[in-house]
């Protein structure tokens, strides 16, 4: 019994440990994002991404590290994934439309 | 009272859940050059149609100067200095008659042969434009009592008007094309030859300024939460 308990106290630990990562990875990204410090905020919301799995917001802010470092695929896809989890996000959408008008701009161009 | 006090926190706490938590971010890109200059094998300078009045300065000379000396820093790139054959004539004909109306580059057979002479080049040429007007102006001065009294006075203006074309001679294509003007009322010290440049430093400025690619910013926003 008392090692049942034992590994319950455990594995709550851990896993608020592993919120608290989250949460101090996502958050310092956020912070580097606001400097423009786009390739270290892009490690750390990756780093997020490993401990929670990936939120709508975490899939956003990525994508727009990843644009904003010219990684227009990969920007896409997170975009999308972002979208799929929370639809009706207007912040989300408003960045994706911004993203595809800039990709249809550089299609005609070239 | 506690059920207001539990109704009060309720409302707090779902209104801190449902607040959006996002921050607006400037994220930059790069907008399209003027030219791929490194493509080009060379940029070369064709002498502007030039209509400046006899004042004691030479403007041609200033005018290759610059796209000799200081335009190659924003394109990253030498230029060289092109005198085709007649050209000189060509523009003092040009000069007199025509500086109104610009060269159809594709359809003139003068430049279709300088562009077939010199493939895979880039080409800057323009023209440029100087009015220098005398004006009546009512100037308030001082007597020798100090009282204030209007005096008239005649003063130049200097208007100028610049276009630059940058030309993709395989294509006989204008790639850009800048228009500058600028207005100067000298002072009664200054040379001729300080006017002119003055007002050509600006219009080079400019000109620097629309060759160099630059960054635009985008907001995007990131999400707190």
């Amino acid at each position: 019994m008392k090692k049942i308990i034992f590994l319950t106290i455990c594995v709550v630990l851990l896993s608020a440990c592993a919120v608290n990562r989250y949460r101090s990875d996502f958050e310092f990204a956020n912070k580097l994002a606001k400097e423009g410090l786009w390739q270290e905020a892009y490690y750390r919301w990756q780093k997020a991404m490993t401990a929670d799995g990936g939120s709508a917001a975490l899939h956003n802010n990525l994508a727009v590290a990843l644009e904003s470092l010219g990684r227009y695929e990969e920007a896409e896809r997170e975009y999308q994934l972002a979208l799929k989890l929370a639809p009706a996000n207007s912040k989300i959408q408003s960045n994706y439309n911004l993203f595809k008008k800039n990709q249809r701009k550089d299609a005609n161009e070239k | 009272m506690k059920s207001k006090i539990l109704l009060l926190l309720l409302l707090a706490g779902l209104s801190a859940a449902c607040a959006e938590s996002f921050v607006s971010v400037p994220i930059p890109f790069n907008e399209e050059k003027a030219a791929d200059f490194s493509a080009s094998q060379d940029v070369f300078f064709i002498d502007f149609i030039c209509d400046v009045p006899e004042a004691g300065f030479d403007a041609e000379a200033e005018i290759r100067r610059t796209f000799a000396e200081e335009i190659p820093f924003a394109i990253d790139k030498k230029i060289v200095l092109l005198e085709p054959d007649h050209w000189a004539m060509i523009r003092s004909i040009l000069r007199r008659y025509r500086l109104n109306i610009d060269i159809q580059y594709e359809d003139s057979v003068f430049f279709r042969n300088i562009f077939k002479a010199h493939p895979r080049r880039l080409f800057f040429t323009g023209k440029l434009k100087l009015e220098i007007k005398r004006m009546g102006v009512v100037k308030e001065t001082r007597d020798e009592m100090g009282n204030k009294k209007n005096a008239y006075e005649t003063v130049q203006l200097w208007e100028m008007e610049m276009k630059v074309f940058l030309i993709d001679g395989d294509k006989a294509k204008i790639l850009r094309q800048e228009t500058y003007s600028e207005k100067l009322e000298p002072g009664s010290e200054t040379t001729a030859q300080f006017n002119f440049n003055s007002m050509f430093a600006k219009m080079t400025a400019k000109l620097t300024a629309a060759l160099q690619p630059r960054k635009v910013l985008q907001e995007r926003y990131i999400l707190a939460k």
